[in-house]
């Protein structure tokens, strides 16, 4: 009977514990011996996971002593998880960290600033893009490093042989020039499409108004952060643009419901054929050379509005870094860390892990696609566009802001209301949210 | 009556008193292992749900923002939501029309569907297994293959629609048929309304149709006279059950359709995760204000079930 009673007893203590263990999946190097251990958060998954070992060894291996619990997790839910973390008061030394959520984190100081270990180590912001770095400041301080590019997120990649048939010699400048080339390439029966000439609606990075809105010369909200500025003459053409865009594509619905069907990453419309010209990030260069040997395409910089400039052009939206939450356990260690995925060029760092994957990088001595001593043919027509990117400005309250601006699109675009209206009524909707915002956080 | 309660109570311990002094050392020993392995349990429902549950209560009068500390703001999130929240009656609209919707489908065909099993047809076992079986499957899945069944230029039901002559329907970018598609997409889970009337079907005696048959009732005239009425406790359950996970519906359009188009198919839950996971600041304190009025919306429809239920539910042997 006590021998039944022991086995009982063992079995539920077995049990507790490998509940309490399946909360934790670590992938800790065991050859690393240190009295630091740090614990590092990242979401590059898929092919990523082991260009990101190889990158977290060689920071162990250059910092003796230092040890990395490298957890990778999946990027959707890295709010929930993060801000889970803080108020448990268990954050993780590293993580990375999207760029467009940085205002709340700062203004409510979640994050250790990064300046004092900067000048310490010699590292200037110089180092990087100007254009990537901004996005990293906040009244002042410096809260993350940037890696990888927040730019080249709206590269136009287009179908040369559509273009061909359609007579068209080169890629509009200009908005007139792609509504004239959209019209020219979109297929159908009048009623249901059979290839989309462009969906202006279907921007990668920031919403499509505020692309658009970028690209004809307006932010569309104010250096402090404290002014929404769309209703304007600007923000009028660009929904009207947009409307005219739309009309050619037979209208709101069709255009959704044909995009429904045109697919993403690995079934990129251009890929199968459903659209001539499409608007994606850099990273779709590896997606189009794994799945379209044969896809004859070039790729452009976004056409500037009547309102805008040649020079200025896609918008550079967020992207990612890696910051320091309070209450990082190992601080110093912590910053090293980040200073190797953000600032290393020469060693297998944040450098080479770009060049792995052969897309730009933000720091400016760092050449993305130099892969093996050999750049990629295309990586001087991508660099030459991203050059034109301008910042667009990311407020404190910018999901429930994207809600609203999208929202605004749709009114004009299904009709219900005027380009005037819906403007002035967003602007003020969202002006409220952000003095709501200012009021209670200032 | 207080008496009367009070001292069936003391009946009641006094009973447990006895019993557990009755019990042998060794039943003893049995019951304090059976505490002891369902102590996990215990502690996670007081852990994960009871404390939730008030604590969510106790937030609902704060902003709380997850990382700093909860500041009271009184009745403010409820004033806000049913004063100054236009997507509050939207989503609520939305969600009341998919509860009707997908529980009168799912109770009307489940029913039909236990019926026609019920009959004496081939292959009993292997029809029910295919009505209940994609009731199991994980929802992520099942959205997945809906988006292609209803897909506007290459979906199932589009091509099914055109062979009758009828016009293909933009379902996911139409605001006047997106919740119409998810009432369509609901019909997947009618096995478990019709597992379930089936097993109140065939407790149903044989002698009350032999009787009804002997009176001269036609296959009708059973149904109305003694199915349905014998079949309202289970009619009742199911409503219930229904409108209680329909009230909760999320998932398939938070991956579906993400509550467009026009805000079509933005439903009550959808509207709170947005303010809870989405937004920033994280709205915790506005969300669980949203959450105990949904609970209270649920409460009291469960509630006029209830108090209802004497008037048309029926049990056997019931004057």
């Amino acid at each position: 009977m006590f021998g039944r009673r022991k086995l009982l007893l063992t079995i539920f203590i077995i049990v507790l514990s490998l509940v309490s263990l399946s909360a934790t999946v670590t992938a800790q190097n065991p050859d690393c011996e240190g009295d630091v251990t740090l614990t590092y958060w990242h979401h590059w998954g898929g092919n990523r996971i082991p260009l990101m070992e190889a990158v977290v060894a060689a920071f162990e291996d250059a910092h003796p002593g230092v040890c990395v619990n490298n957890l990778f997790l999946p990027w959707d839910n890295r709010l929930q998880n993060l801000l889970t973390a803080i108020a448990a008061g268990n954050p993780p030394d590293v993580t990375m960290f999207g760029r467009q959520d940085l205002p709340f984190f700062a203004v409510t100081e979640q994050i250790i600033p990064l300046d004092d270990y900067m000048a310490a180590d010699g590292v200037s912001s110089d180092i990087f893009i100007p254009a990537e770095f901004v996005g990293n400041v906040y009244n002042g301080q410096t809260w993350m490093l940037p890696n990888p590019s927040g730019g080249a997120l709206n590269l136009m990649f287009y179908n040369v042989d559509h273009f061909a048939e359609a007579g068209i010699e080169s890629f509009p400048e200009t908005w007139d020039e792609m509504l004239e080339a959209a019209e020219a390439l979109t297929q159908g029966d009048g009623d249901f499409l059979d290839r989309i000439g462009f969906n202006a609606n279907a921007m990668s990075g920031a919403p499509a108004f505020i692309t658009w809105l970028n690209a004809n010369g307006q932010d569309w909200i104010s250096e402090d952060l404290r002014t929404v500025t769309i209703n304007n003459e600007a923000g009028a053409q660009t929904l009207e643009f947009m409307q005219a865009m739309t009309e050619i594509n037979y209208g709101i619905e069709e255009q959704n419901a044909f995009w429904e069907s045109a697919g993403e990453f690995d079934q990129m419309a251009i890929i199968l054929d459903l659209v001539s010209i499409q608007s994606t990030g850099s990273w779709a260069l590896f997606q189009l050379e794994s799945h379209a040997e044969e896809l004859n395409y070039e790729v452009a910089a976004v056409p500037y509005g009547p309102n805008g400039s040649p020079d200025r052009r896609g918008a550079t939206w967020g992207g990612w870094g890696f910051m320091v939450p309070k209450n990082a356990a190992h601080p110093d260690e912590a910053w090293q860390l980040v200073s190797w995925l953000t600032t290393e060029v020469e060693g297998v760092g944040g450098c080479w892990f770009l060049q792995q994957q052969q897309r730009p990088s933000p720091i400016a001595a760092c050449d993305g696609y130099l892969k093996d001593g050999v750049s990629h043919p295309r990586a001087e027509a991508i660099l030459g566009v991203a050059a034109l990117d301008a910042v667009a400005p990311i407020s404190p309250v910018q999901p429930e802001a994207n809600q609203m601006i999208g929202r605004m699109v749709d009114d004009v675009l299904f009709g219900d209301k005027t380009v005037e209206q819906a403007l002035a009524d967003t602007e003020a909707e969202i002006q409220a949210l952000l003095d709501g915002f200012w009021e209670e956080y200032s | 009556m207080a008496t009367a309660f009070g001292s069936q109570l003391r009946a009641l311990r006094g009973t447990r008193r006895e019993r557990w002094r009755d019990l042998s050392p060794m039943r003893k020993r049995e019951a304090r292992f059976g505490l002891l392995f369902i102590t996990p349990w215990i502690i996670g429902v007081l852990l994960f749900n009871l404390f939730p549950f008030v604590a969510s209560f106790a937030l609902s009068f704060t902003r709380y923002n997850v990382v700093e500390a909860p500041i009271w703001v009184g009745l403010r999130n409820y004033n806000n939501i049913l004063t100054d929240d236009p997507l509050f009656w939207k989503s609520l609209g939305n969600t009341s029309v998919y509860v009707f919707g997908s529980v009168a489908i799912r109770i009307i065909l489940g029913f039909a569907l236990a019926l026609l099993l019920n009959a004496r047809v081939r292959l009993l076992g292997l029809w029910r297994t295919l009505f209940y079986v994609p009731s199991v499957v994980p929802i992520v899945a099942l959205s997945i293959v809906w988006l292609y069944v209803l897909n506007a230029r290459a979906g199932l039901l589009n091509w099914f629609l055109t062979l009758f002559g009828l016009p293909r329907v933009r379902w996911f970018a139409d605001p006047d048929y997106a919740m119409l598609a998810f009432l369509i997409m609901s019909t997947t889970w009618v096995g478990v309304t019709m597992v379930i009337f089936l097993a109140g079907l065939q407790g149903i005696p044989e002698e009350y149709y032999d009787a009804a048959k002997i009176d001269g009732a036609g296959w009708g005239q059973r149904l109305r006279r003694v199915t349905i009425p014998l079949m309202t406790p289970t009619i009742y359950l199911n409503v219930l059950i229904n409108i209680i996970a329909a009230f909760q519906v999320f998932t398939q359009i938070f991956i579906m359709t993400g509550g467009g188009p026009r805000d079509a198919t933005r439903t009550y839950v959808l509207h709170l995760f947005d303010h809870a996971f989405q937004f920033l600041p994280p709205e915790m304190g506005y969300s669980s204000a949203l959450a105990w009025i949904l609970f209270m919306i649920i409460f009291a429809f469960t509630a006029v079930i209830v108090a209802t239920s004497r008037r048309w539910v029926f049990y056997q042997g019931q004057e």
